[in-house]
């Protein structure tokens, strides 16, 4: 590890400003991806500002037709809220499986989001629930958050304040975890929301996507019989030693059916 | 639950002869008793010290460069700015060290890479600095000028004529460890880049093939996996004014490293000393100096003593990993499904440098191949061949894991061909009393086929099941070792209490548990009043150290020879003390000592004898190395799998482990050793593989080297035969090297029982088995 200045921030304005001016430092929220990071010379941070001490970032409340996360909440607290499981079951699921104990005690959504892992499953709920990350500056929609691998809408100087996820009718995720990390070598988040569905794809290619066939053929039919006839096509997937893009791809449509019969 | 017979043997293969010793029955105290373990404690309160936790003053950290390619000419190395950055002590390359290269038996690993690397992760430099920060700084600014070699990395390619050759040299090696005992052996034969190649033969295995009545042929690939100890290699040396070097060092044999480190840097081994450590886990890889050396003159050249840790990217990167393996075995069979004669060609793929393990080949590559069968023709070929990739060691029963995976395999594959019930194969084929081991030896108490059925009937073999639920088994046999010289010395204090001081770590079996739990019983005391004391290499008498199911075999004997003189001499003792001729003196089964009208307790004896300078009173003893054992072992597993057929995806649902057993020392650790290595042998069947890219190990942290957790593990059942017949003193049996084994046959014989699909490679991966199902599909 390099050496680097550590700074609590008091508020998000105050963590905002020292980011804006200090390009080469760091938010650290559970610090489950920045510290290994760090450890392995990869990254050089001059400063680590942590997110840990503001209160506003913390929290999971009901607004309307959605629940709101904060960014500093921890997988754990998302699997065992009572609101989360009540209103959206998919979600506390899919942050009950992320990682093991020791990551769900640390690991946060704004992190998880922020770092856009091509395997972190969050995001596929995000994209499904057509959630909206709130920043210190805007709402952006789920659509146009992820951007690439490793990659995001935010600015150098913004800030995930909290998730909004609308509370839909059905949804359920399915994932084939990587026997060893749990992260997603494939996962399938399914959602209905106001009539209107939507599947978000994690793990299989370098940044979560849709599967727009899935959701007409779903749209017309909620079945998991209505996506036999479909195949995602191999091309771009992701292709390492855990799994082959030919055997991705076809999880994507087991995966797929499967949560659509999960979510009833 | 356990009892040893009154008679026991004590088998002696050095010499061929056996001896029968009468035993007193066991007093109940000590041996067979759930103890708990001796270092426990200090292990759970963090005061047990590893070599990480020497600490001394002015103490340097060690830092190595490592190659990144896997064949290359360094065609410059330029350190001066490392020398220059604060903090730095020393900077060494190949061309400070000396020529000397090391090896537990070849001689061909260099302290320092000198002129070329062969691997990606050979050390080039080295770095002494006031911190690990520091020193690895350091590195960064080394410059370092490759010229790329060819290089080869499968086994197969390296044999042929056109390959590279990796070490052009002759490589030396220890004459008398090259000795063959099993067959015919050819160091460096003229065949591109094998180290050895042996042949065992016994009876006519060729002819046997050419008259069969049917013959199959089957090839199987088990790739290199990591010994996945908790603790990473460590060592610390520090060189004293008067020139004495002493070395903390995670090593499982301090006695051998310390004379392979005074070879390699000429250095009287009386000079050198190994302290006691406590050992976080081995599994066989830790009986190499690893950076032993580069530390020692790390040390010399700063004037400091020196710490180096491997950090977790080099273990699974530059460690030295099980080796991987090919294997092809054909088989002749009757008509009624008996083995006739069995062909197998192993070959053994070690990496750039043979050194890291003591033997010309590996054990398990030919010691127990077929071992629970009767076979009356075998040829085996074990070759081991070097590539440019990481170096292999030894890793838990080295060799059989991998010859087992395809033996169990094979006798499947044969069973279902020739639809027969895969269980019944075994028992019609399982080795009894009186048949000779498929390698022409002579073994006792075969109880092969008992273990079976006493594992099959727990297991339910035969019970109904539901469709993509599938069942397999595998079983395996090994004998207890009984070679190498392990020497004790016991002293009894003069407050009567007992201490054993031995040259052996624990390595993290529980085996100074076992230590104590075998002198108690020799003194018919609880094991609170005796003492475990791992002493120094100059201290301690000499001791081989764990390896091959020996050490509660040949420390016993040794405890055993020691407690003998003990007894007389405390006999003796106490016949001073009771005016009586030592025959006359008995001795009572809470220890004390009588004479006729007459009783001394051992404390109050010791009391005594202190006050006339006759304690504490101290005796040695030595175990009579042989070979192995003649009382071999059997274990049968028994694996139930469900297969998810849309993804491929195999879960484990149960296990049931038959074993055949002696006396059990301590019924925890045995259990320990049962469960440990069984989930060992769950991981290298279902998720852990050292994968290579371009000869680099990819697989460098763990998320991508998949070892099992606890979430992995299935429901599992333990049966023991326990039937005596062991070893002496006690009549024990060996457990460490017999649960890991097999099992992987099990499961992948299973997942064929539940969807058709053999796997000849590991690990099972949904992927592969999905490929399998999809292959099945289009053919039908
Ligand atoms: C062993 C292991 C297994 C795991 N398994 C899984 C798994 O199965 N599924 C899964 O989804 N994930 C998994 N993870 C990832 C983990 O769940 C965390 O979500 C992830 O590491 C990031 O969250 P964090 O809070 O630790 O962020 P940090 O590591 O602290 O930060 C990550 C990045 O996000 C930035 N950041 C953090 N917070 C904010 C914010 N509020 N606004 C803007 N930027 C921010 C940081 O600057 C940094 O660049 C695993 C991690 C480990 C170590």
């Amino acid at each position: 590890m390099y050496d680097f200045k550590y700074q609590k921030a008091a508020s998000v304005a105050d963590a905002a400003k020292v980011i804006g001016a200090d390009g080469e430092a760091k938010l650290v929220a559970g610090g489950m991806t920045l510290i290994p990071t760090l450890k392995q010379r990869l990254a050089k941070p001059s400063a680590l500002i942590d997110l840990g001490g503001i209160a506003e970032l913390k929290g999971i409340r009901r607004e309307g037709n959605a629940i709101v996360i904060g960014a500093m909440t921890k997988h754990v607290d998302v699997a065992n809220s009572p609101e989360v499981k009540s209103a959206i079951p998919a979600l506390a699921e899919l942050a009950s499986h992320i990682g093991d104990p020791a990551v769900r005690n640390r690991g946060t959504i704004g992190g998880s989001i922020a770092n856009n892992d091509p395997a972190a499953d969050y995001p596929s709920a995000v994209v499904a629930l057509n959630a909206t990350v709130i920043t210190n500056k805007r709402k952006i929609a789920a659509d146009d958050f992820f951007k690439a691998l490793f990659e995001t809408a935010l600015g150098s100087d913004e800030i995930v304040t909290a998730v909004s996820f609308p509370i839909p009718e059905k949804a359920a995720y399915m994932k084939f975890p990587n026997p060893a990390s749990r992260y997603a070598i494939v996962g399938t988040f399914v959602a209905k929301t106001g009539g209107n569905v939507r599947v978000g794809v994690t793990g299989a290619g370098p940044c979560v996507f849709r599967w727009k066939e899935a959701e007409a053929a779903l749209g017309k039919s909620w079945n998991g019989d209505a996506l036999k006839n479909l195949s995602v096509k191999a091309d771009g997937l992701n292709s390492d030693i855990h799994a082959s893009s030919e055997y991705r791809a076809h999880l994507i449509g087991v995966m797929a059916r499967r949560a659509v019969a999960k979510a009833g | 639950m356990v009892k040893a017979p009154d008679t026991l043997e004590r088998a002696d293969n050095s010499q061929g002869v056996r001896c029968r010793m009468v035993a007193a029955s066991l007093s109940g105290k000590a041996v067979g008793q759930p103890v708990m373990r001796v270092d426990g404690i200090a292990k759970v309160t963090g005061r047990a010290l590893y070599a990480g936790d020497v600490d001394l003053p002015d103490l340097l950290s060690g830092r190595c460069l490592r190659s990144p390619h896997p064949s290359a000419r360094i065609v410059s190395i330029n350190v001066g700015k490392a020398k220059a950055l604060p903090g730095v002590r020393s900077v060494l390359t190949g061309a400070d060290v000396p020529d000397t290269c090391y090896g537990r038996m070849c001689k061909d690993i260099p302290v320092l890479a000198k002129g070329v690397v062969r691997f990606v992760g050979e050390k080039v430099a080295a770095v002494a600095a006031d911190t690990v920060e520091i020193a690895e700084a350091a590195l960064e600014l080394i410059d370092v000028e490759y010229a790329e070699l060819p290089a080869v990395f499968s086994a197969e390619e390296a044999m042929r004529p056109t390959a590279p050759i990796i070490h052009p040299e002759a490589v030396e090696f220890v004459p008398g460890a090259a000795a063959s005992i099993h067959g015919e052996l050819s160091m460096y034969p003229p065949i591109p880049n094998v180290i050895s190649r042996l042949r065992v033969r016994h009876g006519d295995a060729a002819s046997a093939l050419a008259s069969a009545h049917k013959i199959f042929e089957h090839s199987f690939a088990v790739p290199s996996v990591h010994q996945g100890y908790i603790e990473p290699h460590t060592c610390l040396v520090a060189i004293g004014r008067d020139g004495l070097v002493d070395v903390w060092v995670a090593n499982k044999g301090p006695h051998i490293a310390r004379t392979h480190m005074a070879a390699a840097i000429g250095v009287q081994e009386n000079r050198i000393r190994f302290n006691p450590v406590a050992i976080g886990g081995d599994f066989g890889g830790k009986g190499s100096l690893m950076d032993t050396l580069v530390c020692y003159y790390l040390a010399r050249a700063a004037g400091r003593p020196v710490r180096m840790v491997m950090n977790s990217f080099e273990e699974l990167t530059a460690g030295n990993p099980r080796h991987s393996a090919s294997i092809t075995l054909r088989t002749a069979v009757d008509p009624d499904a008996r083995l006739l004669a069995i062909d197998a060609r192993v070959i053994f793929n070690a990496g750039a440098y043979g050194g890291f393990v003591p033997v010309p080949t590996l054990h398990g590559g030919y010691g127990e191949l077929a071992g629970a069968y009767r076979v009356p023709n075998c040829a085996i070929e074990v070759l081991r061949v070097y590539t440019n990739t990481v170096p292999c060691g030894h890793m838990r029963a080295p060799g059989a894991p991998q010859v087992t995976f395809a033996v169990e395999s094979h006798i499947d594959m044969i069973a279902h061909a020739l639809g027969l019930d895969p269980v019944e194969m075994r028992r019609r084929n399982a080795i009894a009393e009186g048949d000779l081991t498929p390698l022409g030896e002579k073994r006792r108490h075969l109880r092969c086929r008992e273990t079976i059925d006493a594992g099959a009937r727990a297991f339910g073999w035969d019970k109904p099941k539901s469709p993509g639920i599938g069942r397999g088994m595998s079983t395996y046999e090994h004998p207890p070792g009984n070679f190498g010289l392990s020497t004790v010395a016991l002293t009894i204090g003069i407050d009567g209490r007992i201490t054993l001081t031995l040259g052996s770590p624990d390595t993290g079996t529980g085996f100074h548990t076992i230590a104590a739990q075998l002198v108690a019983e020799h003194f018919a005391v609880s094991v609170d009043e005796v003492e475990i004391a791992q002493g120094d290499t100059l201290s301690s008498g000499f001791e081989a150290g764990a390896s091959g199911q020996r050490l509660t075999t040949t420390i016993g004997q040794a405890i055993a020879a020691a407690a003998d003189r003990m007894k007389q001499d405390l006999a003796a003792l106490a016949a001073e003390r009771l005016n009586c001729a030592p025959s006359d003196i008995g001795i009572g089964a809470d220890g004390s000592f009588s004479a006729p009208g007459a009783m001394i307790d051992r404390r109050t004896l010791m009391g005594w004898a202190a006050e006339r300078g006759k304690a504490p009173l101290t005796c040695q003893g030595e175990n009579t190395p042989g070979r192995h054992s003649d009382r071999t072992s059997f274990v049968a597993h028994f694996a139930e799998v469900a297969v998810d057929r849309e993804t491929g995806q195999v879960r484990l649902r149960r296990i049931v482990t038959a074993h055949d057993v002696g006396t059990v020392v301590n019924p925890i650790t045995h259990q320990g050793q049962i469960e440990g290595g069984l989930i060992q042998a769950v991981g290298q069947a279902m998720s852990e593989q050292i994968v290579l890219k371009d000869g680099a190990v990819i697989t460098a942290h763990l998320g991508d080297y998949k070892l099992p957790t606890a979430m992995d593990i299935a429901e599992l059942e333990t049966i023991l035969l326990p039937g005596g017949g062991g070893t002496a003193p006690f009549s024990t049996t060996a457990i460490g090297e017999m649960s890991n084994v097999a099992l992987p046959a099990a499961i992948t014989n299973a997942v064929f029982d539940a969807v058709g699909v053999r796997l000849v490679e590991l690990p099972i991966s949904a992927e592969k088995v999905l490929e399998g199902l999809r292959a099945q599909a289009s053919a039908a």
